[in-house]
């Protein structure tokens, strides 16, 4: 874990991380990143929390080019539809930090409802 | 036409964006974010891949991949040194350990290494010239591998065109031995 992280940021990530897994039916773990790749916080039991996060940032940031690349804008969210489950990265800012939020769910999740719920805590974290 | 696929490695602000920037043929696609690792002297940080192509005579289209540099994306480094045709391993010489920077990235993709082609360069010999390229050769020959050694600026495309040249170069040589034998 990257020490020099802010601990409001860390704080403030450990929360969502904990409202997610509990707003999100289906929700497996949680993952809050930093755009570079370090774990900021997480909920509930994501494996190998560094690879993950590390994973995370390269998807947001590939995600990201692709969509340029292919005149689609910014992505807001990117979905994995896994055989055993979801898995939802989205990009967000706090206090002028990029982050990147994962979550991991069942394949019972309702896809639909999950995205909202990720999106709408992305937007609040930039408020 | 064939289309080779080169991979640039090596450690966190060797220039393995810029390298692909300097002699790409096309505006490079790059996943810089904004680095928050304070042990690291720079503003920005591959977290995906650099992607360019460059031209060569006789109509060869090279296509770059770098890769980013931090071991925590070693995840990466495997997905992008599947089908590579060859391996450019950056080094900077101003970093703390450059012989372990040569171990860790050689070791890394040692299974791509074992038939495929490298070539490494080392930036920042003017104002670190230790070890001497000299000495990096003594410790790839105790690694036990034989790969061409140059010092270059890669931010000078034909430093950058060099590194290429010599990888493709090899890839070549073996080639030509494939057919011979």
């Amino acid at each position: 874990m990257n020490p020099e992280v802010d601990e409001t940021l860390r704080l403030r990530a450990q929360t969502v991380a904990d409202e997610l897994l509990a707003r999100i039916d289906g929700a497996r773990a949680v993952l809050l990143a930093t755009a570079d790749g370090f774990a900021l916080a997480s909920a509930g039991e994501p494996r190998d929390t560094p690879q993950l996060a590390a994973m995370t940032s390269a998807i947001a940031a590939i995600s990201q080019v692709v969509s340029q690349t292919s005149d689609l804008g910014e992505p807001q969210c990117v979905v994995v539809d896994a055989s055993r489950g979801f898995l939802l990265v989205r990009s967000a800012q706090y206090r002028g930090t990029a982050v990147v939020i994962n979550v991991m769910t069942t394949r019972q999740a309702l896809l639909g409802m999950a995205m909202h719920v990720v999106n709408a805590a992305a937007r609040e974290l930039e408020l | 036409m064939t289309e080779p696929k080169l991979v640039f490695t090596g450690p966190p602000g060797a220039g393995k964006t810029t390298a692909i920037a300097a002699l790409s043929d096309i505006p490079p696609i790059v996943t810089d974010v904004r680095n928050s690792d304070a042990s690291l002297a720079k503003t920005h940080t591959t977290v995906g891949m650099d992607y360019g192509e460059v031209k060569l005579a006789g109509d060869e289209r090279v296509r770059l991949f770098g890769t980013p540099g931090q071991e925590r994306f070693a995840f990466m480094w495997r997905i992008l040194a599947r089908n590579a045709m060859g391996l450019v391993l950056l080094l900077d010489n101003s970093r703390a350990d450059p012989r372990a920077d040569l171990r860790l990235y050689l070791q890394a993709f040692g299974e791509l290494l074992r038939d495929t082609p490298c070539v490494i360069g080392v930036g920042r010999l003017d104002t670190h010239p230790e070890p001497s390229l000299d000495a990096l050769a003594d410790e790839l020959e105790q690694l036990g591998w034989v790969f061409p050694l140059l010092a270059v600026d890669v931010r000078q495309r034909d430093d950058v065109l060099l590194l290429v040249d010599t990888a493709l170069a090899q890839l070549e040589a073996r080639q030509w031995q494939d057919t011979q034998s």
